[in-house]
């Protein structure tokens, strides 16, 4: 299952601050969008625990701290973070397997564990 | 270069000289000038940042939805001192104040906005180091009496003996009471904490040692009191000034004998708790008006601490207030900054009948009526200088001659200092001889 943390169309500007998820599910060769999901980022732990629960493995999202990033990458979630556009862009684009045209500027390579072509 | 470049580059020249970070953002939210204290704080090089989404730069608590500059631009105002936090690429989270207004072209046209922040960081690192070495278990006081209990607590806590706390309502002596028994052996075990002056006294003498099944009419089955509940850990007795001679004697067993008969029982019940005892009167005077059994009060008073009237610490009163601020700000989701230079003043010159508890009232007052920011004289209740602003002007008519003015200054300042004249020369910065001239000259004399 993949997620991406958004406020209205676009991907939320940072995570830290986020109410809402669009996720996205793949059968196949084909990719589903699920209805969308409200989130708390206030309690971490339970964040986590609803992460865990519906199966989320990737999630894509704007600015994040540190902290947060540590917190959910060791429940093993992927975390693309600093990135930026509208969310069917940034979804077709991560498809495609590379995200790097919606990377935040000045923000490439910051603690991503691999480059975000390679996430799929 | 033309004039209009040379303009410019200087302006670039003084933005980029000042300690605040700076931007400007277009009508379609680009960013047009970004200065180096920007590059600094938010950890954006300026050449990634021009001609970019200032939300995809800033990386702020407030970009989504909650924009400030948008405001700004849409309302045509400005906004100041707005605390959030912002994101930097290495992931930390930085605390900003930030302040915005539209920009406008020559003909008044608003053509974007520009914002400056300020890094808090090491504001917030002061505070915190500053809180930490004047907090202890919750009580708050840089004061020489709360250093002094800050000192002794830790010591009559491993104590074990009684402890009596004297002082006057809101002065916090329900914290210290947790304090000690938080530091005790016994922390593990309960602390309970009962309002003897808010039950009547047959109803205080069953919640306290409780009751055996058929001990009165509605007793189906045994109810252990506060006693058994709190076995092995302490009891916090508050009001005992207020409990009847009967049940005094009850206590004077238990603090004597350690043990208690609950209602209805035939035999007695151990009793291992640690009593802690607290009043807001005069227990001596009431020992010599046989109001109080002396012996429960010898008993009782094995420790005391009192607990100093906020009024006799008033340089505990900015810290206190902070705190205060920083515990509405998470509980009411607000982002007041703090109190204005002027509601600070008129709060230090005030007494506070009720202690701490009333500060705290005058403050989620000023909540109410202060949106952002700081908390100015005006957001205060109206007790606190009603005819004056934050700006430290009164306003008086235009009809008002200098002599009236002199002698208004002179009633208000005597009566905010309860008619005592040293501390109304002291406020007023003129000598006793001067106070006493105008006493005589403008006919003022204290109301019977």
């Amino acid at each position: 299952m993949l997620a991406l943390a958004v406020f209205e169309e676009r991907i939320s500007s940072i995570f830290d601050n986020s109410n809402e998820l669009v996720l996205v599910s793949r059968k196949g060769e084909q990719w589903i969008k699920q209805p969308r999901m409200k989130i708390s980022t206030h309690c971490i732990e339970g964040l986590v625990q609803d992460f865990k629960r519906i199966g989320i493995k990737v999630l894509i999202c704007g600015a994040i701290s540190g902290c947060l990033q540590r917190v959910i990458e060791s429940q093993d979630i992927y975390v693309i973070p600093w990135i930026s556009g509208r969310v069917d862009d940034v979804l077709l684009a991560y498809q495609d397997g590379d995200l790097s045209c919606f990377v935040m500027p000045g923000c490439r390579g910051c603690k991503r564990r691999s480059p975000a072509k390679k996430m799929k | 270069m033309d004039k209009q470049q040379k303009d410019l580059l200087q302006t670039n020249i003084i933005l980029n000289s000042v300690a605040d970070g700076v931007f400007t953002v277009d009508d379609e939210w680009k960013i047009t000038f970004f200065n180096q204290a920007a590059e600094r704080i938010t950890g954006i090089k300026q050449e990634d940042a021009l001609g970019n989404m200032c939300r995809d730069i800033f990386h702020s608590s407030i970009c989504d939805g909650s924009c400030t500059l948008r405001q700004c631009i849409e309302k045509d105002c400005s906004i100041t001192n707005k605390s959030i936090f912002i994101i930097t690429p290495d992931g930390n989270k930085v605390p900003v104040s930030i302040s915005a207004s539209p920009l406008k072209d020559d003909a008044g046209n608003i053509i974007g906005g520009v914002e400056v922040f300020r890094d808090l960081s090491e504001i917030n690192e002061l505070r915190k180091q500053l809180t930490k070495s004047y907090t202890f278990q919750d009580i708050i006081g840089k004061s020489k009496p709360m250093q002094h209990i800050f000192q002794i607590l830790p010591n009559i806590a491993k104590s074990n003996s009684t402890v009596l706390l004297l002082g006057e309502s809101g002065t916090g002596k329900e914290l210290v009471a947790r304090a000690v028994h938080n530091l005790s052996g016994r922390k593990n075990k309960p602390l309970v904490a009962v309002n003897c002056g808010a039950l009547p006294d047959t109803l205080l003498e069953s919640e306290l040692f409780g009751y055996k099944a058929g001990a009165f009419t509605d007793a189906k089955k045994d109810k252990p009191g506060y006693f058994a509940r709190a076995e092995k850990g302490s009891i916090f007795l508050d009001e005992i000034g207020d409990i009847s001679p009967a049940l005094q004697v009850k206590l004077l067993r238990v603090l004597q004998e350690k043990t208690y008969e609950p209602l209805g029982a035939t035999s007695s019940v151990k009793a291992d708790v640690r009593v802690i005892a607290a009043t807001n009167k005069d227990l001596e005077a009431m020992v010599r008006e046989e109001k109080f059994r002396n012996d429960l009060y010898y008993r009782l008073n094995v420790i005391q601490l009192k607990m100093p009237p906020l009024r006799e610490r008033k340089e505990d009163i900015p810290l206190l207030a902070d705190h205060i601020i920083q515990r509405f700000n998470s509980i009411k989701g607000k982002n007041i900054l703090g109190l204005s230079q002027h509601a600070l003043a008129l709060l230090m010159k005030y007494d506070y009948p009720g202690n701490v508890r009333e500060l705290e009232n005058i403050i989620e007052y000023a909540f109410i009526l202060c949106e952002e920011g700081l908390i100015l004289a005006e957001h205060l209740p109206e007790k606190f200088a009603p005819r004056f602003t934050d700006s430290g002007t009164k306003h008086i008519s235009s009809n008002f001659t200098l002599d009236e003015v002199k002698k208004q200054a002179v009633l208000d300042a005597l009566e905010r200092n309860g008619w005592k004249r040293m501390a109304t020369c002291r406020e007023l910065g003129i000598s006793k001889g001067t106070l006493r001239r105008m006493i005589e000259q403008y006919q003022i004399s204290e109301p019977k």
